[in-house]
């Protein structure tokens, strides 16, 4: 949902619409956007700048017509007067100092922008509450089960309906799947996510549909017409926002379903964006499968306490209720209630990484404003004697201080204004790099709170630099009496340096991070994925609808003559599928059950494959043979584990070969044929105990007396050309066979690898932005620090060199100089990166948050820098002539 | 003129409703005075001087939460009968005071500066 150019910036939107009355206040900003569209066409700049006019046109429009002339006229004449000349004084200042003027507004903007930025994504995913009415009483209504490990599990169908019938903690309460379908009848085939919803689930939200009616008793029920509602965008982008579409009918996995109702604009479930929603009635069944997503509405007085008391209660109900249950398991399992916010499941762990990368550039932000306290106070300095002159001819110490609060707010406003601009355009950038998992991706952008976010900062700023010089202005009377000439240079340098030292150990910290980010990085991309050559597999989504074949013994050929068509394409050496691809989080769970072993069962993935699966995605076959057609026709009771599996077990791949395992003890023990090469199946940081593959239909599987894979993940190993060439080709093979049948989620295996390193890579990126910008900053308030002082010390300086002290004593007595800013920094830097790189620990890998080989190079760098900022000064102060020096004095 | 006589700007403002049938809304009227006067015209002070025109009972206003050409909320402002007297009055002073000066107009420009 991309916002039109066309439309004003929403910051200034939201700034203007503070300055009108409320109850006119959505009249007018129509109406200026009315306007704003006019003056677009004539270029962008000119349209922001104008917009950006009537923020302050309608406070100062309706003071003025509220005034009476007199009092217009007295204040008019004040302004100009008094504030208007000292801001003239400050422009001029300013002026004179163009180079120094720069260099601070591109060190605030700079500042502001990077932390601003990051506010905007921290704003919209961890402060803004869930676009949802009283958010704060939706609740996730999980299950833990410590015995099998699970950190969190979802609900069972029995479960599920215990909870559900009681419902006393709920006001309403809701279960949700997310799913997937293919949209025909209506345009181009196509294949959209889609969600499962109980009747219930969209009342606990408190969500109605905008045009047709909710889902209802009977919708859903086995056998009954097939019904859906659309998604806002889904109806605007397919349906072109038709307001007769209610009642209009089109094909949903091949079934002819109604539309019966569109949802407002705005509402989704929480991390899934659905295009449609289907009704859902649970199926209490002979298995248990986790799948059922339940959202609840806690009822007035119920916390999250109390549910949680209220569930554990019911449990063992389901035990009593249903044979798929037992008691016995749920002991074993310790499986209890696990109520949670709702937030907590949207945001997940994005919420440390945020928070880490605003603490990042807000140590940027406070180097910026360290660097630019010590170009204003070295100018404060060269302006003692103007301020004593000043202070002379009647200037009082009020006005001196005004003036200085002026020019220090002058600089924090530009500053902020062009750092609100930075902040505009880098959004879009961030969002750019940032990770597919970032929640709530599609409500980040600038709004009203992120304004006054960037407010405070620049009052924080304008406090910050103003009281720099505002010391001085005390000793302006002193100045004077010693006739112009400066005092004190000891205090006055011990303010600069204890700047410098700050902002070398806040540089330090953030080269750490970054340091520790990229090792991660690199780790992450030497670990071996146990598939092969990544780049050359495309890979992506099918799925056999029920119109295609309603009788489940054959989905099984229907795959297969999709392979075999895949086979013909030039270029393609290998074809096979998978219930789910390594990295796709498709994958199954449960525990593999070993016939003939003493150790512990482990849990692991499993997975139906057909074809040349293995083959095509490069993961080697270590003992035995692969799963053949003939196993698939015959229903042989065969399987593959792959080697961590049987080496777990049996202590090697070989050993594995005609042993038994199962998932299940209802279901038969089936024979390992062969033992494939380890995956990582769910992320590369993690150590995976392996699964198992089966062929995509069994008999009595899991509880179930059969079990086919409608949708399987193809991969397609293409030698010699790129593999987005031959797609086009490879789609019409497909075509070949079925021209109903959409691709979803075309990707190749790298575009997989690559995402699953997204999160560190951002992190990296904007780790590394910070601390670059942090070392030249730090260099650059280094040699500032270090030229002044060689500049103020020339007379020492010359006095040392008439004395006999050669080049090198004299650059020696600089870089020493430069040294100890460095060391103290570097000294400070590690104490502050001891306690803050723990935050780190969360998204680091193969590396230590105290790794010392980072650290070592972290600091070499930084004190690199260091020098080489106090060479040039070095140089300058070798070359000062004794002779001119003291003869000027 | 009396205390409650038309500032210039009211004047405009007013016959730029009159122009567009006696009922309009801030956005036509902007681009109506910056049409005729080849000045740059501010929206708060069209939308500021509406509101007190209407505060003064020279205009009725009536605000459409969603207005069927644009789906937004909009407000329209109908010119009422005092304005349309106010109007006539203003005319006809200025038209007093300029009776015949048109002479005197151009003398001015021929004879430069005094």
């Amino acid at each position: 949902m991309g916002r039109s150019s066309l439309e004003p910036p929403r910051i200034l939107r939201a700034l203007t619409g503070l300055g009108v009355p409320r109850d006119d206040r959505e009249a007018v900003l129509a109406d200026l956007d009315d306007l704003y569209r006019r003056i677009r066409p004539r270029g962008r700049l000119r349209a922001w700048l104008w917009y950006a006019r009537q923020v302050a046109s309608f406070p100062l429009t309706r003071a003025r017509s509220g005034m009476s002339d007199g009092a217009r006229h007295s204040i008019l004449r004040a302004l100009s007067t008094d504030v208007a000349q000292d801001t003239r004084y400050a422009i001029r200042g300013f002026r004179n100092t163009p180079g120094l003027a720069a260099v601070a507004l591109l060190t605030l903007a700079i500042g502001i922008g990077a932390t601003v930025a990051i506010f905007t994504i921290v704003n919209a995913v961890l402060l803004q509450p869930l676009p949802f009415e009283r958010p704060d009483r939706l609740v996730a209504v999980d299950l833990l089960a410590p015995g099998i490990a699970a950190t969190s599990l979802r609900q069972t169908a029995h479960t599920y309906v215990v909870i559900a019938e009681a419902e006393s903690s709920f006001e309403a309460l809701g279960a949700w799947v997310p799913s997937s379908a293919a949209v025909t009848g209506a345009g181009t085939p196509e294949r959209v996510s889609t969600a499962w919803l109980t009747e219930d689930m969209l009342r606990a939200f408190r969500v109605a549909p905008v045009l047709g009616r909710t889902f209802g008793p009977g919708d859903g029920e086995p056998g009954g017409p097939r019904v859906a509602l659309l998604d806002h965008g889904f109806w605007a982008s397919r349906f072109g926002s038709d307001p007769g579409v209610v009642g209009r009918t089109f094909h949903v996995d091949g079934e002819t379903t109604t539309i019966v109702g569109v949802l407002p604009g705005g509402f989704a479930l929480p991390g899934h964006d659905a295009s449609m929603y289907l009704p859902m009635v649970l199926q209490v069944g002979p298995t248990i499968s986790f799948d059922y997503r339940a959202v609840g509405r806690l009822a007035d007085g119920a916390t999250i306490v109390t549910a949680n008391a209220d569930i554990d209660r019911l449990l063992p109900r389901a035990a009593d209720r249903f044979d798929a249950i037992s008691r016995d398991d749920m002991e074993r399992v310790g499986l209890r209630s696990h109520v949670h916010p709702l937030r907590d499941v949207v945001v997940g762990d994005s919420g440390t990484i945020l928070w880490v990368l605003l603490g990042a550039v807000g140590l940027v932000l406070l180097i910026a404003i360290a660097n630019v306290a010590n170009l204003l106070l070295v100018r404060a300095e060269d302006r003692d004697h103007e301020l004593a002159v000043r202070a002379a001819l009647g200037a009082t110490r009020l006005r001196l201080v005004r003036q200085s609060i002026l020019e220090s707010g002058l600089l924090s406003v530009l500053g902020g204004v062009l750092g609100l601009a930075l902040a505009y355009a880098g959004v879009p950038l961030l969002l750019r790099v940032a990770p597919d998992t970032l929640p709530r991706a599609a409500e980040i952008h600038i709004d009203l709170t992120v304004g006054l976010f960037a407010l405070a900062l620049m009052m924080a700023a304008t406090v910050a630099f103003g009281l720099v010089p505002l010391r001085r202005i005390g000793r302006a009377g002193a100045a004077i009496a010693s006739g112009g000439r400066s005092t004190t240079p000891k205090g006055r340098a011990r303010g600069r340096n204890v700047l410098v030292v700050a902002e070398v150990s806040l540089a330090l910290v953030l080269l750490i991070g970054a340091g520790l980010m990229v090792r991660t990085l690199v780790a992450l991309r030497s670990v071996d994925p146990g598939f092969a050559h990544p780049g050359e597999v495309l890979t992506f989504r099918l799925t056999i609808p029920r119109s295609a074949t309603s009788s489940p013994e054959r989905i099984p050929d229907a795959h297969g003559r999709i392979l075999e068509a895949l086979a013909t394409v030039p270029g393609v050496t290998a074809v096979g599928a998978a219930s789910g691809l390594p990295l796709e989080r498709r994958s199954n769970r449960n525990t593999i059950l070993a016939r003939d072993s003493d150790e512990e069962p482990v849990s692991g993935f499993y997975k139906g494959v057909v074809g040349d699966y293995f083959t095509a995605m490069g993961i080697p076959l270590v003992a035995g043979r692969t799963l053949t057609w003939d196993d698939l026709r015959e229903r042989r009771p065969v399987g593959l584990v792959s080697e961590g599996v049987a080496r777990r077990y049996w202590g090697s791949a070989a050993a594995a070969l005609g042993r038994h395992i199962r998932h299940d003890s209802r279901d038969p023990w089936r024979e390992i044929v062969g033992v494939v090469g380890d995956v990582h199946d769910v992320a590369l940081d993690r150590d995976e105990p392996g699964g198992a593959y089966w062929p995509i239909y069994l008999e009595e599987f899991v509880g179930f007396p059969w079990m086919v894979r409608r949708s399987l993940s193809y991969a397609v190993h293409i030698e010699g050309t790129d593999p987005l060439v031959v797609l086009p080709a490879i789609r019409q093979a497909v075509w070949s066979v079925d021209p109903s049948l959409p691709l979803a989620d075309v990707q190749t295996m790298e575009d997989r690898l690559h995402r699953s390193t997204s999160r560190t890579a951002f992190v990296l990126t904007l780790l590394g932005v910070a601390g670059a910008i942090a070392l030249v900053l730090g260099a650059i308030g280094t040699y500032g620090v270090l030229a002044h002082a060689v500049t103020s010390r020339r007379r020492e300086i010359g006095v040392r060199m008439a004395l006999g002290a050669g080049t090198r004593q004299v650059r020696w007595l600089v870089m020493r100089y430069a040294g100890g800013l460095a060391v103290a920094g570097v000294v400070v830097g590690l104490g502050a990166a001891l306690g803050l790189t723990r935050f780190l620990a969360s998204v680091v890998f193969a590396v230590r948050v105290h790794d010392p080989a980072t650290h070592a190079t972290a600091i070499a760098v930084l004190l690199g820098a260091a020098l080489l900022a106090g060479w040039l000064p070095a140089v300058r102060a070798s070359r000062v002539d004794p002779n001119t020096t003291l003869r000027s004095d | 003129m009396s205390r409650d006589s038309l500032g210039e700007f009211e004047h405009m403002v007013l016959l730029a409703i009159l122009r567009q049938g006696g009922t309009s809304y801030s956005v036509p009227i902007v681009v109506e005075l910056e049409g005729r006067t080849g000045r740059s015209v501010a929206p708060a002070a069209v939308y500021i001087a509406l509101r007190r025109l209407e505060k003064r009972g020279l205009l009725t206003s009536r605000l459409e939460d969603n207005d069927p050409e644009s789906g937004r909320p909009r407000r329209y402002f109908i010119l009422q009968d005092p304005a349309l007297e106010k109007l006539r009055e203003a005319r006809q002073a200025f038209a007093n005071l300029w009776d015949g000066m048109d002479a005197a107009l151009e003398a001015g420009r021929a004879g430069g500066r005094s």
